[in-house]
């Protein structure tokens, strides 16, 4: 009898092992955020309408993460000849100081975004609630969809870079992003 | 001696293996994909030695354990836990082995049951404890080490000072410390390995175990930040020390000082006279 049910334990144990690892393998291949950030992204269109040029994109360090795209603002405005940075964080608040000083510029103003809000210092504890949401409802197939967050830094307070209608130009930026771009929302 | 029943320490280590088979399954099939076999092996298979060396710690404990019966509720707890590792999400499979080893812990009737239970307890949590308060206290934890390094540096140049995670110069930035450049993984590597060999070797932490952990602490602290601090000193020095051969070094030499340290605490070398 005890034989048998140890005969039975391990067939149970084998099958939940095999089930088990075999999900974890075929779920894998998550996609990483980070990769897909750092490619440049093209100029949205509601930055264009607001006389807004994108210079180009730079990283701010010698890692491939942190890229800032950067915009002249206004130039319609011969006198407001700023810099806009907007950098995508994907992961966590370690960029943060880049965008007071990116590559080599001081900045007046600094700002984060997350699900249409905007917040002076990284939402640390509101993306890492965000991240576990999305996580759990993708683990239960009910959402796949998340957002990260965006630093923006202006070199002058004249390209009034809070006032720019963020939640239209961040929806743009995710549509503009080179993959997958329908998995995030904002 | 002979039980009735099923041997719940067999039973345990099935479901030990499985959970920990879980955890591990991405970063192994990840070095093998990436390296090859032979590659992941010399890089233990993308999972940190310290990793290995509890899990060996684990393994000990169990092999030394008498046998004991299990009953009812232990079928209960370990379908529960088996139910979990079927969701695909290794920290749920972390904190499901995290559930069994409290719940060994509570229940193991032998001293070595509860000792591997107790380290299975501090490995289980320090994956998703760390990834966790990384990320909510991100910059807080940057900043420690970054105010170290600063504070070193401005020892020798005065116009360095400490921007939130960015060492700053005269001239500009330094260094940026990210968050793969902080002490906080090797400290909690170096303490799960500290405790494993503790709780292992003695009956009771003693005071000289408590010396041990905070020989190996401070000097893993002071160390990862001094290397920090050489990093910024210029480009050939950051090169030079920020390279897959320093690393590996680096690595085996913290872990040939926390193995002695933690050996030494627990009085485990033999005394000739």
């Amino acid at each position: 009898m005890l034989y048998t049910k140890r005969i039975i334990l391990a067939v149970i144990f084998s099958l939940f092992a095999a089930l088990s690892l075999t999900l974890k393998l075929t779920t894998m291949d998550k996609p990483d955020l980070t990769d897909q950030w750092v490619k440049p992204f093209e100029i949205s269109h509601t930055l264009l309408q607001k006389s807004f040029q994108r210079l180009g994109h730079s990283r701010l360090i010698n890692s491939p993460h942190y890229a800032a795209e950067i915009y002249t603002g206004l130039s319609g405005n011969p006198e407001c000849n700023g810099l806009l940075f907007i950098l995508s964080m994907p992961e966590n608040s370690e960029a943060e100081a880049l965008l007071a000083t990116p590559s080599g510029f001081q900045t007046e103003e600094k700002f984060y975004i997350l699900n249409h809000h905007i917040y002076d210092t990284f939402p640390s504890y509101r993306f890492w609630l965000s991240k576990i949401k999305h996580r759990l409802l993708q683990l239960f197939g009910l959402e796949y969809k998340q957002n990260i967050v965006f630093g923006v830094s202006s070199t002058d307070q004249c390209l009034n870079a809070r006032t720019l209608p963020w939640s239209r130009i961040v929806k743009e930026l995710y549509l503009l992003s080179p993959q997958n771009s329908s998995q995030y929302e904002n | 001696m002979r039980i009735r029943g099923l041997n719940r320490n067999c039973v345990a280590s099935v479901v030990i293996f499985i959970c920990l088979a879980n955890t591990l399954i991405r970063p192994i099939a990840n070095a093998i994909s990436d390296h090859g076999i032979w590659g992941a092996a010399i890089n233990s298979f993308g999972v940190n030695t310290a990793v290995w060396f509890a899990v060996g710690m684990v393994v000990i404990n169990l092999l030394k354990a008498p046998t004991e019966s299990a009953n009812k509720n232990d079928h209960l707890i370990i379908s529960i836990i088996m139910l979990g590792t079927l969701i695909p999400s290794t920290t749920i499979s972390w904190l499901c082995l995290a559930v069994f080893s409290v719940w060994l812990l509570k229940t193991g009737q032998t001293a070595y049951l509860r000792t591997a239970s107790a380290i299975l307890l501090i490995l289980s949590l320090r994956d998703p404890l760390l990834a966790n308060a990384s990320n909510v206290f991100n910059t807080e934890i940057l900043a420690i080490d970054t105010f170290l390094v600063s504070t070193i540096l401005s020892v020798i140049d005065a116009s360095i000072y400490q921007s939130s995670n960015l060492v700053m110069g005269g001239d500009g930035v330094k260094l940026v410390i990210l968050k793969g450049c902080s002490s906080l993984t090797n400290l909690s590597y170096a303490f799960l390995i500290w405790y494993s060999i503790t709780k292992t070797y003695t009956q009771q932490i003693t005071n000289k175990a408590w010396l041990a952990l905070l020989l190996i602490l401070s000097g893993i602290f002071a160390f990862n930040v001094i290397r920090l601090a050489f990093m910024a000193t210029g480009e050939a020095s950051y090169h030079l020390l920020h390279n897959a051969t320093s690393n590996s070094l680096q690595s085996v030499l913290m872990l040939l000082a926390v193995l002695f340290l933690s050996f030494w605490g627990a009085k485990c070398f033999i005394q000739r006279g």
